[in-house]
């Protein structure tokens, strides 16, 4: 593009005599501040665009919680706060290592930038770890999102035997066994209990929807249930919430939890994943190194991901987890690479200065608003009660 | 007013003769690539002509499909036929069911979305705005690639359907797409036999594309304006492109979420909208119309904004009202953000609600109105050139007043709530959006196509396609007014005889007459939009050279050659009022208008040949 500018005669009022070979300035701006100022007003409009995509899903979660708050309260014990509080203890820190960072490239540390930007994807390395030991754990529990889950209603038996309530407390990260089987007994149990608020029971043999287009007893009538669930235990916040507690079309809902916390976590940690993907890529233009270098590590991280996917096509977790491994040791090998700067890779001081830190800033902003959604994903999934 | 017009600034009264033949941005590069890959907004403006008008094909041949499907109706359920009968019809019911929801769908995303803003818009407005391209050209071409792959998700729908109904071969994940444009829960969840999971994931990557080139329009007209272009000298067609930026980048992202989480519902079940398990259909709807409200008005403020130019342009006369022109596109815009729930009038929303909504939906007559007369005015006393850009327009106002009067029976309460879901709102719908819109888009292309590709059309043909899809239009589509009022459920693949009515001393089954009176309009419809076609083709082919401004405006696109150069203009662009048109006058031996020096001490205004 830069070519063209040869061609034009009088090229932005005079201001073209200031800096005009700039090579970061695009020919249809007139001079770098008003490619910066262009720049970051686009990067803030689009991270409005990102709030209310997730604000839609706070709003999804927040008509889902007042419908049936007996269901979040309860469900939400499954979570792990502690490595909850831990990610949001790291991804704190990464904001603060990123916002650094900007501050360096704005001083001309190129040092410190390049270490900042590293520790700040490790921070990423170790909220996608957390993470993914925490969805490990529902998995084993059977508290996946959708029809494998314990708690699915459509299964018609709810509720089965499962996590919330497997008779021993102390057991509960065991496997569950054979649900289905057990099932019916279980809802024997229950169900007298229950029979005097439930407002509908699923009759025994009833196809898997016959419940379907029903209205929801317990938004219409709300005045006609009578107290249970937290509404009951109101004020005596000691006591822990049981699945007995619950009425029946609640226990019916409890894997809704699971599937609103998959999704929104699992949109974040997606942005996670493109944030520390837009970092490695200042990581490598603050780090000065060769160009075609760039591609290096991206052949053994196809290969791990395409490993992962083939894992995912033939349903092996164990492939998955070789993939994943695989592609997240090589792309750390790479980030450590470039971070330390290894003497095969240098060939300049980088591209960004107090002259040009743009794409650093901006970067820097996306990850700030990573790092606030999972600042409200954090209390409203883990510490409800 | 006073001001000099841009054209007097610069030493560049010569722009015509001096750049006519030379470098334009239509052959600076050469090549499949420098086209595909190109960063310059007119090229990716005419690349997205190419992909959204083959959209608009798609969806006019359901249009035409389904209409012909209407011209006998299919017999009903139960009502005296045979189980055999039955069996055939219920396959022709499925049909029709494919055939409307992809009429819609391709019709909504692929087309009206993105027809103005990313054809129009891309091209014409840095030239508006003296820019040489918009704030970022590389997230212009990738918006680009991204409205392409959402149109990949489409097609494998289609390719799905046309394998099933040709073959027997049933693609993983459900064949078409049979729920509606809208989608609704539990219906599009549960029970559909499309394949909603891709045509939901189309969606969403169309409304990215969508959100990118709203934040890219948003961010040139703050910060690519050059000297003298203030925000009060803006074009009109800016405004309206900035308003529906606002909306682009407001609204879209809720729909984003919405798709994905039907997406997860229809594959996994996730229980947030299928009642089933649990969840709230009617809160899909919410969700899905706080979107899609707004999205009418992405479809109509650009059209807006081409009329706006289209009247001042051919009433050789100064827009009348300018700022209320421009403070209603800004209201509509914020308006539009207040009124999802007018859609959910029988969905279960509280009568309070209900009537807030109602009262909401009524304010948005006025910047509505407010721009009508603004037009009106516009042409009363100016020197009129039925010239076809303004015909285009001019059929805009006649079925935007249609079509935003009979806006008001739906949203007064009292007459929604028997007219909804009937073809009422099948009529009202399609003059407001589709009608209206269209109309205005073909205004847009008539009125810029010189500037385009350097080439006249011939003024004869596109008359006549005027004509006959004017009058095609308002055949199809009036009817269906009558029908709607009658009783006329709308998505039904059948109909009765209706109402009989005696006519020339004849008892005429109104639902029949009238169906078929609308295919026969539908078929004169796509008759004139060919003819369009056919008509900027021949133009492309063996036109008239046009000239820099074969219309007289002052916007300062037609300040620069036609084909525009690759950087827009060869001198600096200083701009003045963009609606004082004193400082033209025509030239018939270019069949143009150029500058006039004289203009200055003319007294009265420069009039038309």
């Amino acid at each position: 593009m830069s070519t063209v500018e040869s061609n034009v005669a009088d090229h932005g009022n005079g201001d073209a005599a200031h800096a005009p070979h700039d090579p970061h300035l695009a020919h249809h701006f007139e001079n770098p501040e008003q490619q910066y100022a262009s720049a970051k007003l686009g990067m803030w409009v689009f991270l409005g665009t990102e709030i209310l995509m997730f604000g839609g899903l706070f709003c999804a979660y927040s008509v889902y919680r007042h419908n049936h708050p007996d269901v979040f309260a309860l469900a939400h014990e499954a979570l792990n706060r502690w490595l909850g509080a831990a990610n949001t203890i790291v991804l704190i820190t990464s904001s603060l290592t990123m916002a650094w960072g900007v501050r360096a490239s704005q001083l001309g540390s190129t040092t410190a930038l390049r270490w900042l930007l590293g520790v700040t994807i490790l921070g990423g390395y170790f909220f996608m770890g957390i993470k993914a030991i925490e969805y490990n754990t529902k998995w084993k529990h059977h508290l996946m999102p959708g029809s494998g889950n314990t708690y699915y209603a459509w299964n018609g038996q709810t509720p089965v035997k499962g996590f919330f309530n497997e008779e021993p407390e102390g057991e509960k990260t065991a496997e569950p066994t054979a649900n289905k089987s057990e099932a019916p007994a279980v809802a024997e149990k229950t169900a007298p209990q229950v029979a005097a608020q439930a407002p509908r029971e699923l009759p025994p043999g009833a196809a898997p929807d016959g419940n379907a287009g029903q209205p929801d007893h317990a938004v219409i009538f709300p005045n006609y249930q009578t107290p249970k669930g937290i509404a009951a235990k109101f004020g005596a916040a000691d006591e822990q919430l049981k699945l007995d507690d619950l009425n029946t079309g609640d226990k019916q809902r409890l894997y809704t939890f699971f599937a609103v916390y998959f999704f929104m976590t699992g949109l974040h940690g997606l942005h996670v994943l493109v944030g520390m993907a837009l970092i490695y890529w200042i990581l490598l233009r603050a780090s000065g190194a060769r160009r075609r270098l760039w591609l290096v590590p991206a052949a053994p991280m196809s290969v791990g991901l395409f490993l992962a996917y083939l894992g995912v096509v033939c349903g092996s977790p164990r492939l998955i987890a070789i993939g994943v491994a695989v592609a997240a040791v090589s792309s750390l090998w790479a980030v450590v690479r470039y971070t330390i700067k290894a003497p095969r890779l240098a060939t300049s001081e980088g591209e960004f200065g107090p002259d040009y830190y743009t794409p650093v800033d901006l970067v820097g902003l996306y990850w700030h608003l990573v790092d606030l959604i999972w600042i409200f994903l954090f209390p409203l999934l883990y510490l409800i009660h | 007013m006073s001001a000099i017009p841009a054209n007097l600034a610069g030493g560049h009264a010569h722009a015509d003769d001096s750049h006519g033949h030379g470098d334009n941005y239509l052959n600076h590069q050469r090549g499949i690539l420098s086209w595909l890959l190109t960063l310059d907004h007119k090229r990716i403006g005419l690349m997205y002509m190419m992909a959204v008008l083959t959209a608009f094909a798609i969806g006019g041949v359901f249009a035409i499909l389904l209409r012909t499907m209407l011209w006998h109706p299919l017999p009903f359920y139960g009502v005296n036929i045979t189980p055999d009968d039955q069996q055939r019809a219920s396959t022709s019911y499925d049909l029709y069911n494919h055939f409307f929801t992809l009429h819609g769908a391709v019709m909504v995303f692929l087309f009206m979305i993105p027809a103005i803003p990313a054809i129009l818009g891309n091209f014409v407005l840095p030239m508006q705005l003296g820019a040489k391209d918009v704030a970022f050209p590389r997230l212009n071409l990738l918006s680009f690639w991204i409205y392409v792959t959402g149109l990949v998700f489409f097609l494998s729908l289609l390719l799905g359907g046309v394998l099933h109904v040709a073959f027997g071969i049933n693609m993983p994940g459900g064949f078409g797409l049979d729920t509606g444009w809208t989608f609704y829960t539990p219906y599009s969840s549960s029970h559909a036999e499309g394949n909603v999971v891709a045509a939901t994931l189309g969606a969403f990557i169309l409304g990215f594309s969508s959100i990118l080139t709203g934040v890219n329009f948003l961010a040139t007209v703050h910060m690519l304006r050059p000297k003298g272009m203030t925000w009060f000298r803006m074009p009109l067609f800016i405004w309206a492109v900035y308003s529906t930026a606002i909306i682009q980048i407001l609204a879209t992202p809720v729909l984003a979420i919405t798709l994905l989480l039907l997406c997860a519902e229809r594959a996994i079940g996730i229980g947030i909208f299928d009642p089933r398990l649990g969840g709230d259909p009617v809160l899909f709807q919410h969700f899905f119309w706080f979107y899609s409200h707004p999205a009418v008005y992405i479809m109509i403020l650009p059209a807006m904004g081409i009329i706006s130019e289209v009247m001042a342009a051919f009433s050789r006369k100064h827009i009348f009202g300018y700022a209320f022109i421009a403070f209603s596109s800004l209201s509509i815009a914020l308006l539009s953000f207040l009124v999802w729930g007018h859609h959910m009038f029988v969905s279960g929303q509280s009568p309070l609600t209900n009537a807030v909504f109602s009262l909401i939906t009524f304010s948005v007559a006025i910047p509505s109105a407010v721009k009508v007369f603004n037009w009106l005015g516009t042409m009363y006393k100016g020197s009129i050139r039925l010239r076809t850009p303004m015909l285009w327009a001019l059929g805009f106002i006649w079925l935007f007043t249609i079509g935003g009067l009979t806006g008001l029976f739906l949203g007064a309460l009292a007459t929604d709530v028997p007219l909804t879901n009937t073809l009422f709102i099948v009529a009202h719908f399609h003059y407001v959006m589709m009608g209206s819109t269209l109309f205005a888009f073909m205004a847009g292309m008539y009125y810029w196509f010189p500037k385009m590709f350097g080439k006249m059309y011939d003024e004869t043909i596109g008359k006549w396609a005027f004509w006959l899809a004017f009058i095609g239009f308002n055949v199809t589509f009036f009817p269906q007014f009558v029908m709607g009022s009658q009783g006329n459920p709308r998505r039904y693949a059948s109909y009765p005889d209706g109402p009989i009515i005696h006519m020339l001393g004849r008892d005429i089954p109104s639902f029949v007459a009238g169906h078929r009176i609308a295919t026969v309009g539908a078929y004169t419809l796509g008759l004139g939009l060919t003819l369009a076609l056919v008509n900027w083709l021949m133009a492309l082919r063996n036109g008239k050279k046009a000239a820099a401004n074969p219309w007289g405006a002052n916007t300062l696109e037609w300040h620069t050659p036609s084909p525009p150069p690759h950087d827009n203009f060869s001198f600096t662009p200083v701009a003045g009022d963009p609606y004082d048109m004193h400082g033209w006058k025509y030239d018939p031996a270019i069949d143009g208008w150029i500058e006039d020096e004289q203009a200055a001490t003319r007294p009265s205004p420069a009039h038309a040949h």
